[in-house]
């Protein structure tokens, strides 16, 4: 991106920023229910109920922070 | 409800009467009437009632202010312009871009009827704010997230899902963990912070002014203790008062805004 056109942001950089900001938390919440049920689930099926549900959540967040940190560098490209 | 009538019956400190903590009790309405249609539950509580004062005000002012515009507005209409133009410029034009401008009308009926119905909030004698009963969050949360979608498949095709399901960038094999996540967050999750960020924070702002409106009364007694905490307490109530409508105006700026980023989102494909 060129120098003057950062100083002018247009419509689309500006949706794209909002929709980043807010997107990061609904990612975050649906890694840690996705995978923290899965954890769940798996723990309530072989025991380990609490470990299980516990790497879920941090599977979860991971992959969360992932998805976010490719989609935030590929704008800013 | 249980912390009015303990309120009113002289409930004071060192009355032997323990504070009346309000609970998520005063979100749940006594109905004025019940009514049930074919099974369908139509209880007319304090809640529909507001929010049908909220929806005739809000047409009725714009009806009033755009009924016969004049080139030369009156006070009732560059009113009402002001309104659209805050809308459009702040929120319509600012978002989804030039090609948002078809929106605005909708934009503008979101916002002013989220507004209206939070301030119902502080309102005396409605007191209750109508977006603390998730119910009106969620059915203006569907409403949106229809609009999303229909115009996603519209203008992208599959596009609009496979963009959102499959991040460009990431290794082929992350699609495994990545893509349930994705299309959860854009089914589920997306709609469902939507309407839980409108409610929570209506529901958390009248529960704050109650707490301290019944402690300001509670406090009330002959003691040195009593009357310091019973005034500060009031003028806690105040200030959150004024700070709470700062906070429904935010809110409903806020549901605007992300609505108009999901049109955005659903018009343009990302790049």
């Amino acid at each position: 991106m060129k120098a003057n056109d950062a100083e002018f942001p247009t419509s689309a950089d500006g949706r794209q920023t909002d929709d980043m900001a807010w997107r990061s938390v609904s990612t975050l919440t649906a890694g840690m229910l996705l995978y923290g049920g899965l954890g769940w689930l798996i723990g309530k099926r072989f025991g380990h109920q609490s470990a299980y549900m516990a790497a879920g959540l941090i599977l979860g967040i991971c992959l969360g922070l992932y998805v976010t940190y490719k989609r935030v560098t590929r704008g800013s490209r | 409800m249980s912390v009015v009538n303990l309120a009113t019956e002289s409930c004071h400190l060192n009355s032997g009467c323990g504070f009346p903590a309000p609970s998520a009790d005063i979100f749940f309405l006594e109905p004025y009437a019940t009514l049930s249609i074919g099974g369908m539950d139509f209880t007319i509580s304090k809640a529909v009632i507001l929010v049908t004062i909220v929806a005739l005000v809000v047409t009725a002012f714009f009806m009033a202010a755009f009924r016969a515009p004049k080139l030369v507005p009156g006070k009732l209409q560059s009113l009402g312009e002001q309104a659209y133009l805050f809308v459009r410029d702040q929120i319509g034009r600012e978002v989804i871009g030039k090609d948002g401008d078809r929106f605005v009308p909708f934009l503008t009926t979101l916002f002013f009827f989220v507004w209206m119905s939070n301030l119902m909030g502080v309102i005396p004698g409605a007191q209750f704010p109508v977006m603390s009963n998730l119910a009106f969050p969620v059915s203006l949360t569907l409403i949106v997230f229809i609009t999303y979608l229909v115009l996603g498949f519209k203008h992208q095709g599959v596009h609009f899902v496979l963009d959102a399901a499959f991040p460009p960038g990431v290794p082929k094999l992350m699609y495994i963990l990545l893509t349930p996540l994705e299309l959860l967050q854009l089914f589920v999750t997306r709609p469902v912070t939507q309407a839980i960020r409108l409610f929570a924070n209506m529901f958390a702002g009248h529960l704050l002014i109650t707490t301290f409106t019944v402690g300001a009364w509670y406090l009330l007694s002959p003691s040195l203790i009593g009357a310091l905490g019973s005034a500060t307490s009031f003028l806690v109530t105040v200030v959150l008062t004024g700070f709470e409508m700062f906070i429904q105006g935010l809110q409903a700026f806020i549901f605007t805004l992300l609505t108009a980023v999901y049109i955005g989102g659903s018009l343009h494909a990302e790049h």
